[in-house]
């Protein structure tokens, strides 16, 4: 079997001596693997992939990434001064021209690159940064809940878009989210954080994830799950 | 009215704020932008203490405060990320440090000064060809520094996630732009002095974002209006006898203030 493209091996993970976040996680990411990670509020699912992009340090080398990666965080910026135009911001990655005709086209962002981007709507934003992530050519994406704050018929159409760029490029793509009703439609793994653990599944065994993840919640996001469901 | 021009001191008044005033718009919008606006004033007090020190010792002031500045924006930058200090609070402790150990100084020394008022207020009108030649020499890096890291600043200043996983020279080049921040501060204080260095660095820039379209524009903008609210300034002081300090930032200001009735929102 082909070598994971991240492995993580015995993570531990405090911050400042305060009690661990994370504890002795073990995991390992495959080529083109599309994975959901989800958990309570708390649980690490931010400092666990903040880990993976290397922007939090680690005591210990537990973590073995092979390929490019990118990170698309949380929030793009609160800052609704940044003057910079769409194209300018797109011009930060070096790339050659065809790939980025094919990224603009492909995104639909052709239409606003001369656009100032504190002008654009939340899921126009999302897709300059994606756009971004992607100029760069990475092997590894990884979305900190990039859905926060956005209308459902965007974030349906997000989840159809990182399927398809999922498809098209064999892209592997670490997904955080708390919107646990579409996990089995587009994703094909899941890591369910819980009490310092991590425990990763099928996607199309969520429910049972869910169940050992949440432990005595499990009713209440079960319900959610469902209701999610219907609701689409 | 072009006479004031033939005079040697007013020659070096308005090459000195041309300088002076470029670089600190280069330097500002990216302070503005990062959040850092408060950084500037926190080391423009800090330097205070750099100049007294100077004073003391008799070495000149402005070199004494650009080892002091640099070392406290090193020290600002420790108590944050290693030591986890909040940022702001960090900046109010730099600032009450510099400001403190002036007054020592000045109190051990006992030699209170007219000139070292002059800091505090500036007076562009007796820049001398050293602090000019100062200003040029940090131009001079604060544009070598742009041209070979422009992309990894805008980076940041956009999103220094982003930018951190992106590539891993992000940390150097903001430690290094903050160490330049605080040698800009240094050249600004004879034109404004230390009271007022904020003005110069925050204003140009606001206008700079409320009349801009894009980035390279904002950058263009602030360079305008900074050199303009200066070279104003300066005419101003000159013609009716005021100090230099307060009528540039008043020029500024105005400027701002027509930006507000120019801009689109």
């Amino acid at each position: 079997m082909q070598e994971p493209i991240i492995e993580i091996k015995d993570l531990t993970y405090s911050y400042h001596q305060e009690q661990n976040i994370l504890e002795n996680i073990s995991l390992s990411i495959h080529k083109g693997d599309l994975v959901a990670i989800i958990g309570h509020n708390g649980s690490g699912k931010s400092t666990l992939v903040k880990l993976i992009a290397g922007l939090l340090e680690q005591k210990t080398e537990s973590i073995t990434l092979r390929g490019k990666l990118s990170y698309i965080p949380q929030k793009v910026s609160s800052d609704n001064n940044f003057p910079a135009k769409v194209k300018e911001i797109l011009d930060l990655e070096c790339c050659d021209c065809k790939l980025r005709d094919e990224v603009l086209k492909n995104l639909g962002i052709d239409e606003f690159v001369e656009k100032q981007f504190k002008v654009l709507s939340g899921g126009q934003q999302q897709r300059v940064l994606i756009a971004l992530a992607l100029l760069s050519n990475p092997d590894i994406l990884i979305l900190d809940e990039p859905t926060v704050g956005v209308d459902t018929k965007t974030q349906e159409d997000f989840y159809k878009l990182l399927k398809k760029l999922h498809k098209e490029r064999e892209l592997t793509i670490l997904f955080v989210t708390h919107d646990t009703g579409m996990i089995s439609d587009y994703f094909t793994k899941i890591i369910c954080l819980d009490n310092k653990k991590a425990h990763m599944d099928e996607a199309k065994n969520t429910d049972k994830v869910l169940h050992s993840g949440y432990g005595e919640h499990f009713h209440e996001v079960h319900h959610h799950h469902h209701k999610t469901k219907e609701s689409n | 009215m072009f006479e004031i021009l033939s005079y040697e001191f007013m020659q070096r008044a308005l090459l000195g704020g041309i300088i002076i005033s470029t670089a600190s718009a280069l330097i500002g919008v990216f302070l503005v932008l990062k959040r850092l606006s408060l950084l500037g004033d926190s080391l423009a007090h800090a330097s205070f203490g750099g100049i007294a020190l100077g004073f003391v010792t008799g070495w000149n002031p402005l070199l004494t405060a650009l080892a002091f500045v640099t070392l406290a924006s090193l020290g600002i930058d420790r108590l944050v990320n290693k030591l986890k200090v909040y940022g702001e609070s960090a900046i109010a402790l730099m600032l009450s440090f510099g400001m403190a150990l002036a007054l020592l100084l000045i109190g051990i020394a006992k030699k209170m000064d007219y000139n070292i008022f002059s800091y505090l207020f500036g007076s562009i009108l007796t820049i001398n060809s050293f602090d000019i030649a100062l200003a040029a020499t940090v131009l001079a890096l604060i544009l070598i520094f742009y041209f070979f890291n422009y992309k990894i600043l805008l980076y940041s200043a956009f999103n220094q996630d982003i930018a951190l996983v992106r590539n891993k020279r992000t940390k150097l080049i903001d430690k290094l732009f903050i160490m330049l921040s605080a040698v800009t501060i240094v050249i600004s204080i004879r034109a404004v002095g230390i009271l007022l260095i904020s003005a110069l660095l925050v204003i140009p820039a606001l206008i700079g974002l409320r009349l801009s379209k894009s980035f390279k524009s904002t950058i263009f903008i602030a360079i305008l209006s900074s050199i303009c609210g200066v070279l104003l300034g300066i005419f101003l002081a000159y013609y009716f006898d005021l100090p230099a300090g307060g009528t540039i930032v008043m020029s500024l200001l105005f400027l701002f203030v027509l930006s507000l009735f120019f801009g689109r929102k």
